[in-house]
């Protein structure tokens, strides 16, 4: 059992506590089909709140970006922590490897980042300042699938 | 919530994985190498881990804290923003190499042998 999948199933067990209260005896959906879940609630949201047809479908069209992105990290999250086991591993590996790996890393992070902030300020500006406050409940609840998602892959 | 999504987004897993990894290797370090002074100074090395990670996650808080109360104003300072985020890259870098540096710290005082035993499978 690697160091990893130590850790995992206490993430697991907590998760599926949270995900598990109120609904005993119910077979459980996975952290992926709660993120898609939470992304359909926003996006139900996202036409109730929003006004503007037009606005609407630029306010969906982002979120559908985000959800892509989430996908996208936690494969590329998964690849990332794997080369980092693999030159753990290695007793030989020099220092300057992990360095360049670092480097490498640092790179995708700013990316990640930049793609968030964008998304985040696309957002902004196809909702009003009222419809915003609206979809905080939603937002911050799509954000916490995506994260447990994340989590458990 | 934040914090978990920066965390997973800057180390490529929780805060909390981070710190039960290296306890995990705390573990494997006293079951394979002999009650010694070179398992007493991996000990110590693998501490400063744990301490290092500990204060990064604290900063880490605070700044996933205040992008939190940025980001969710409608009328955000996008220049506040950008500051804040140029600021946190800057306290990763240095967690990074810290963390690379006590690595190979580490490595001087582990044999190659148990190296492979300690991180067996991971």
């Amino acid at each position: 059992m690697n160091k990893h999948t130590k850790v995992l199933p206490l993430i697991l067990i907590f998760a599926s506590f949270l995900a598990g209260a109120g609904c005993a005896g119910k077979e459980k959906p996975s952290p992926a089909d709660l993120q898609v879940q939470a992304f359909e609630d926003l996006r139900s949201e996202i036409r109730d709140v929003v006004s503007d047809a037009g606005r609407v479908e630029q306010a969906i069209a982002i979120t559908e970006e985000l959800e892509n992105s989430f996908d996208r990290l936690r494969t590329h999250l998964a690849e990332r922590s794997a080369k980092i086991q693999e030159m753990n591993a290695d007793y030989d590996a020099p220092k300057e490897d992990y360095i360049n790996l670092y480097k490498r890393i640092q790179k995708d992070i700013e990316r990640n980042q930049s793609m968030i902030s964008n998304l985040h300020r696309e957002l902004v500006e196809v909702t009003t300042a009222e419809e915003w406050v609206s979809l905080k409940k939603l937002r911050n609840a799509t954000m916490e699938a995506a994260v447990t998602s994340i989590q458990s892959s | 919530m934040l914090i978990a999504l920066f965390t997973i987004l800057f180390l490529g897993q929780t805060s909390g994985a981070l710190l039960g990894e290296i306890s995990d290797v705390q573990d494997s370090v006293k079951l394979v190498m002999p009650k010694n002074d070179q398992r007493k100074a991996a000990q110590g090395i693998l501490k400063q881990m744990e301490k290092a990670t500990e204060g990064y996650n604290k900063q880490l808080g605070k700044s996933s804290k205040q992008l939190n109360k940025a980001l969710a104003d409608h009328e955000f300072d996008a220049s506040e923003i950008d500051r804040m985020w140029s600021e946190y890259h800057e306290t990763r870098k240095s967690f990074q190499l810290k963390m690379i540096d006590l690595r190979f710290e580490l490595k001087e005082h582990i044999s190659r042998e148990e190296w492979e035993e300690i991180f067996s499978g991971s």
